[in-house]
């Protein structure tokens, strides 16, 4: 009886312990409302599974555990920035049977890498993110206009990683939520100087 | 007599820590056009370069002298960076603001980027680039514990560079540039308990750029 016991208690504990150490968060959004520079264009845009569901996932000797919901603020991210780029934009299940449907282009986010970096990491006082995506533009016969490569990177500043310092967890969603301000802003600019974007648009006469 | 000495000695140390302690600041003001013009209803806005990662301006000195402009003599409005940031944007963040005047000159083109200007007032936009760091350091502290306290000397140098250049939103053109460099030595000695005599660089330096934005403007 007292061995079922110890055997019980040894299995809490290693629960308890485990349950301490998991780092399970969901990020959420705080981006200002984008000044609206809207292309007269009617555009689509495909948020696939990957992108939707996303959630970074890591389990080694320093990080135990890590579950970082992304998925729903990505969603967010870009129903807040589309509608102040295009005049239209409407979200679609699949980026076939799109033709006929009077799409200028389809729009696929795709996030490629998302990296972390803590304070004792990093010997600093900062919590930091990096946020890589992959912007597929292509007409809704599949063919490509282009590929945008953009990189968001975000920091928390040096007086609130102090507070921070007592909980990681708060830290690494702001700077993770300036690494979504960052990378919103760079896909406006960089839509709007794209060379591919510009002969696209000179294409349809569009400046 | 001999206490007398050791008096006089305290004294003289101390003195010499305080007048130590003081920063010593350089400016230098170039004005490019003639004409400044800015009248009471017109606003300002003083932003931070922050697109280099190692030389962020720190957003509490672009407040500091965002705060003595708007108070005192000669007030001038001005606008909250945060709050001017936020309403641009994505145009002025770190990674998208102008670098050059020829850009805003793309930019205010935007019909509604040129009527948030118009709605705050804006007559200059001034770019602040530079941060104040520690350069060098020396000596050390012992804190053991008990009733020993600490023990010990450090002291270490701060400088200070800002660069202001001033926009003038009606005519598209760099208005002037003002810099301040400002130097000062800080000491913390400890006998039993560490005692900061600090120099207070930034503090001086926004001090300094203030006044000197002031009689730019004004």
């Amino acid at each position: 009886m007292l061995k079922q016991f110890r055997y019980i208690f040894i299995l809490c504990s290693i629960l308890l312990t485990a349950c301490g150490q998991s780092f399970i968060v969901e990020t959420s959004l705080d981006v200002p409302q984008p000044v609206p520079s809207p292309l007269p264009l009617k555009m689509a845009v495909l948020y696939e599974p990957q992108l939707r569901e996303y959630t970074y996932t890591e389990n080694n000797e320093d990080r135990i555990n890590w579950s970082i919901k992304i998925g729903p603020s990505q969603v967010q991210l870009f129903d807040l920035i589309l509608p102040a780029m295009f005049t239209s934009i409407d979200h679609i299940e699949q980026s076939s049977n799109t033709e006929g449907q009077g799409y200028d282009a389809i729009i696929i986010p795709e996030i490629k890498d998302i990296q972390f970096a803590l304070p004792f990491e990093t010997k600093s006082t900062l919590h930091e993110t990096w946020i890589k995506y992959a912007i597929h533009i292509q007409q809704t016969n599949g063919i490509e206009i282009t590929t945008m490569h953009v990189i968001g990177y975000g920091k928390s500043s040096n007086k609130t990683s102090i507070k921070f310092m007592l909980n990681e967890k708060e830290g690494l969603l702001y700077a993770t939520n300036q690494a979504f301000r960052d990378l919103a802003a760079k896909i406006i600019v960089t839509f709007q100087s794209n060379s591919d974007i510009q002969k696209w648009l000179v294409s349809k006469s569009i400046h | 007599m001999r206490a007398q000495i050791y008096d006089l000695l305290l004294i003289t140390l101390a003195s010499s820590l305080l007048a130590a302690c003081n920063t010593v600041t350089v400016i230098d003001k170039q004005k490019v056009l003639d004409t400044i013009d800015l009248n009471d209803k017109d606003s300002i806005v003083l932003l931070g370069r922050r697109h280099s990662h190692q030389h962020e301006t720190e957003s509490d000195y672009i407040s500091c002298v965002g705060t003595n402009l708007s108070t005192g003599n000669e007030m001038i409005n001005v606008i909250p960076e945060h709050q001017f940031i936020d309403a641009m944007y994505p145009y002025f963040e770190a990674s998208t603001a102008p670098m050059n005047i020829d850009r805003l000159g793309e930019l205010v083109q935007q019909p509604l980027i040129l009527k948030k200007f118009t709605d705050y007032n804006i007559r200059y936009l001034i770019w602040v680039e530079g941060n104040t760091e520690t350069i060098d350091n020396s000596g050390a502290i012992s804190c053991a514990g008990g009733p020993a306290g600490c023990f010990g000397f450090v002291m270490w140098n701060d400088e200070a560079h800002y660069e202001a250049k001033i926009w003038d939103i009606n005519q598209l053109a760099l208005s002037g540039k003002i810099s301040t460099e400002t130097q000062g030595t800080s000491y913390l000695p400890a006998v039993i308990l560490p005692i900061p005599l600090l120099a207070s660089v930034k503090a001086d330096a926004c001090a300094g750029m203030a006044t000197q934005l002031k009689e730019f403007l004004k």
